[in-house]
């Protein structure tokens, strides 16, 4: 009675304590290292116009949102007006050799001469007044021999920019801003509908915080509804085993009790700690029968399922770390309760179960077992090489209210996840800038083949060993006696010298170098100030590349020519080369969990074949789960191989115990095999009923695993044992 | 009761019939122009005149001034060919780009959507496709300057149609109906004025060069 009570107890206490630790959560990201995760304050607002909208309500629609979020934006291009004025200013500068030659040959007295006699003439045609405004800035024509420096090199396919610096669709009925806010993304929408409201447009907000609020949304009812269907699953299935009600549901609820006060000490309540949860549940669940029902039940097997996932701690997926270490804690703590509380409870709840049947011989086939495993390992190889593969964060917000908005934007601007970002770091903004420079100066060399794009602040800056060279080659062109002609030239057809004032005035102008400081105070410095992230002591300003939508293409290592390498940082970059050595991770992983579980059976069987046979026997379950994942369809991933690491060890513990009982001669309890399957199957149901797709794959994932472990355990790794005795007697 | 029941009836018809909008009298005016217009407009014969052009620029200290010739050919081709080598060519082409020919020799295309809707309107205006009010107008915005005289003023229909254009002027001439003159209005604040005399629609047989008649650019 006292076990009872103070169990309740204690887990009472456990679940308030921790209660503050539960704020739902979708952790979406967490399987990305922490650099690689999508910018935190970053918010895409997605304007969708109507389809039959006059062309110009996008323009409209942009300039009231750029009003109304002025200090918020954080746009990937300057305006128009801020690079014109840039532009112009700098022009000179970014000219190539072919440019200057070009503009020497257009600023001799005789081309002069022509081109303001041309000019002229083109006053007697209707048509001036098109191209007047173009004169007027530029009556030689040299800007349009000149480059205009942009911080982009590279676009994107069918989407264009607004004057303002923001991204309309190639048909205008779509609009991208860009944002840098710490707002919650419901309010930036819901102010953001405010101004779109005279429009009739509709907008949604995307980027990291609004994905995962969007995930997190119902978590905690899901996560409730699971262990409800579970719970009901597992009464049914083990009423029918036990043939007692009163003890199952004595296990039932020591199992739920233990989980809830368990529950905020294994993580929030995100989608990876509900799934560790229930594997817990649903692994520890046999703990419940007596050991005399258990063949090798004692600490071998609870050591063998507790370390199975550890080999995730040496992965590069933080959610998997928190997975490992969390299952194990919650699989002990629950094994734990189960034997030392469950008897008490099942005191109290008063009649015993009925264990009817004493046990079935373990009869080997040895050419069933090899054909079998031969059978199955080739199809987890064929599997392999035919899986897709997918992303935990995407499968869970398939669903998502986002989902619509996601989408849309990918097909008509870009999928975010590709916008990976180099951040240069540096004391002061100036600094920054500098180590911007330098490393646009590679980047570069990623556009096209790589990149689609390259957005950095750093091209717009002059590199100090160019600017010598550039200023004596623009210093050889007498430019100043030459435009002191054309004004002559001017005032000698009548031209009155104020009227090209502007061109004269940007011609002074146009060789000045953009240095550091030049371009941070000029009007390019307040959308530079936008993009960065300003300390006390520290300023970054990251450059942006565009990756090209081939997932196959990873940069390789980026060095800059002073020998410091730039680093890529970014969903795609973590997920593209966690994509490129999947099948050699999943591979290690596998084998490094088998490893571990094989030495704790020989540890407990003191017999090197059994435990050679049990691993034989883990590698086989793993590759009919994966085989038969592949089969109905599902993809690989990293959110698949906690399952099926899991699944490998209980492989294990079944050949084990199979094997065991064989080589003793005895009988193994039917309850055991049933009981671990029913909980681990109705575990994999629920999740796969559970209304979340991740949680729907992983749950697929472990009742396929489970229903795998005992078939090979039971009818492959008999055989396989007995093969091997056979060649270690004969050698 | 039935007269009664007459006058309930017929006092709000009535009322209704005094209260009938008068008939749209900018519409009628507007209808008299196109009637006037399409006496001389005929889109199947080629159109040649002599033209004076005035341009007042803020880029100029005097008003630039410029004679020469004009023709409009069925096929849509358009040219104002200048008497002075110092004027240049404009050319108006059958699928509607429009090109400069200077005195350098060189062609310089005008690839901009201003002279893209004043190519059209002009083309509508000497070589129409059929002499209705919807041919003449097209999508402009067409309405009656304030003033004397057979007028009519036609707007871009957005002004990112025409971004350098704010109106264009077509004065009729009263008795014979062809275009006497053509003010454009721009947006830097510039005026154009082209005056329109000897217009003729020469026998397409006989046609001769269009540019053949003498001038001189002021």
């Amino acid at each position: 009675m006292w076990i009872s009570a103070a169990w309740l107890a204690a887990c009472v206490a456990a679940f308030l304590l921790g209660r503050v630790r539960l704020a739902p959560s979708s952790a979406l990201f967490d399987h990305l290292p922490p650099q690689h995760r999508p910018e935190p304050d970053v918010a895409w607002l997605m304007v969708l116009l109507p389809t039959d909208a006059a062309s110009d309500l996008a323009y409209a629609a942009e300039a009231s949102l750029v009003e109304a979020f002025d200090a918020e934006l954080a746009p990937l291009s300057p305006s128009h007006a801020e690079l014109d004025a840039f532009a112009d200013g700098h022009r000179l500068y970014f000219a190539g050799e072919d440019a200057l030659a070009t503009l020497d040959a257009k600023t001799t007295p005789r081309a002069i001469d022509r081109h303001v006699d041309d000019l002229y003439a083109m006053l007697g045609s209707p048509m001036f007044g098109a191209i007047a405004e173009d004169v007027r800035k530029d009556p030689l024509g040299i800007g349009r021999t000149l480059p205009t420096p942009s911080p982009w090199l590279g676009r994107i396919p069918d989407v264009g920019f607004t004057r303002l610096g923001n991204w309309v669709s190639a048909d205008g009925t779509k609009l991208l801003l860009r944002l840098s806010s710490a707002a919650p993304p419901a309010e930036i929408e819901r102010r953001a509908r405010a101004v779109l409201e005279p429009f009739e447009a509709q907008a949604s907000v995307l980027g990291r915080n609004a994905l995962e609020a969007a995930v997190a949304v119902g978590i905690g009812g899901r996560a409730t509804r699971i262990l409800a269907i579970a719970a009901c699953i597992w009464i049914a299935a083990t009423t029918l085993t036990l043939r007692r009600a009163r003890p199952v549901f004595a296990l039932v609820a020591c199992l739920s009790g233990t989980a809830v006060g368990l529950l905020p000490w294994v993580g929030a309540l995100d989608l990876w700690s509900v799934p560790a949860l229930l594997f817990a549940m649903a692994f520890a669940a046999e703990a419940a029968l007596p050991s005399w029902r258990r063949t090798g039940g004692g600490w071998t097997a609870t050591a063998i399922l507790a370390a199975a996932p550890l080999p995730l701690l040496l992965s590069s997926h933080p959610a998997l770390h928190a997975f490992a270490l969390h299952f194990a804690l919650a699989f002990l703590v629950l094994g734990a309760s189960l034997r030392l509380v469950l008897p008490a409870l099942a005191g109290l709840a008063g009649r015993e179960p009925v264990w009817p049947r004493s046990g079935f011989r373990v009869a080997p086939m040895p050419l069933f077992g090899v054909l079998a495993a031969g059978v199955l390992l080739a199809g987890g190889a064929v599997a392999m090489r035919r899986a897709n593969h997918a992303e935990p964060d995407r499968l869970a917000r398939l669903r998502a209210p986002t989902a619509r908005a996601e989408r849309a934007m990918a097909t008509t601007f870009f999928d975010p996840d590709r916008l990976v970002r180099a951040t240069a770091r540096g004391a002061s903004m100036r600094d920054a800038l500098e180590e911007a420079r330098r490393d646009a100066a590679v980047l570069e060399r990623l556009v096209p083949a790589e990149a689609d794009a390259l957005v950095s602040a750093g091209r717009l800056v002059a590199a100090p060993e160019d600017e010598a060279r550039l200023r004596a080659r623009i210093d050889d062109l007498h430019l100043k006696e030459r435009f002191a002609r054309l004004r002559t030239a001017f005032a000698e057809r009548g031209f009155p010298p104020e009227a090209f004032g502007t061109f004269f005035a940007l011609a002074e102008t146009a060789a000045t170098p953009p240095a550091p400081e030049a371009v941070l105070d000029g009007p390019v410095g307040r959308w530079i100030e936008r993009i960065a992230t300003v300390g006390d002591q520290a300023a970054a300003i990251p450059s942006y590349v565009l990756l090209s939508p081939d997932p196959a293409i990873v940069p390789d290592r980026i060095v800059r020519d002073d020998g410091r390498p730039v680093r890529l940082e970014g969903p795609a970059i973590a997920r593209r080369t966690a994509l490129r050595h999947f099948d050699d991770w999943l591979g290690m992983t596998a084998i490094a969990s088998l490893w571990i579980s094989s030495l704790l059976v020989w540890f407990g069987t003191r017999r090197l074949t059994v435990a050679f046979g049990a691993a034989i026997a883990g590698l086989v379950a793993q590759s009919a789960v994966l085989g038969s994942l592949v089969a109905i369809g599902l993809p690989l991933g990293v959110h698949l191989v906690p399952a099926l690491l899991l699944a490998g060890a209980a492989a294990v513990t079944a050949a084990a115990r199979a094997i065991e009982t064989r080589v003793n001669q005895g009988r193994l309890a039917p309850e055991l095999p049933l009981m671990t399957s029913t909980f681990q199957i109705g575990a994999g149901l629920a999740l796969l009923a559970g209304g979340q797709p991740l949680w729907a794959h992983q749950g697929a994932a472990l009742a396929i695993g489970a229903a795998a472990a005992w078939g090979v355990g039971l009818f492959v790794a008999p055989g396989i044992h007995l093969v091997l005795l056979r060649i270690r007697r004969r050698t | 009761m039935r007269h009664l029941l007459l006058a309930c009836a017929l006092v709000p018809s009535a009322r209704f019939a005094v209260a009938a909008p008068p008939p749209d009298r900018t519409l009628r005016r507007i209808e008299n122009r196109v009637q006037l217009w399409s006496t001389h407009a005929d889109g199947t014969r080629p159109l040649a005149a002599r033209f004076e052009l005035v341009r007042h620029t803020a880029l100029l200290r005097e008003p630039y001034r410029a004679t020469g010739s004009f023709s409009a050919d069925p096929s849509g081709a358009i040219a104002f060919v200048g008497d002075d080598t110092r004027c240049a060519t404009t050319r108006i082409s059958p699928d509607g780009t429009v090109s400069l020919a200077l005195p350098s020799g060189g062609t310089r295309p005008i690839d901009a959507p201003s002279a893209r809707w004043l190519a059209n309107l002009l083309r509508r205006l000497f070589v129409p496709a059929e002499e209705t009010r919807q041919a003449l107008v097209g999508n402009d915005r067409v309405r009656i300057p304030s003033g004397r005289g057979m007028r009519l003023e036609f707007r871009p229909p957005a002004p990112e149609d025409a971004p350098h254009i704010r109106a264009v002027t077509v004065h009729l001439d009263p008795v014979a109906g062809h275009v006497a003159r053509i003010d454009v209005f721009e947006a830097s604040g510039d005026r154009v004025e082209i005056r329109f005399h000897d217009v003729r629609r020469p026998d397409p047989q006989h046609a001769g060069r269009p540019d053949a008649a003498g001038g001189t650019a002021r």
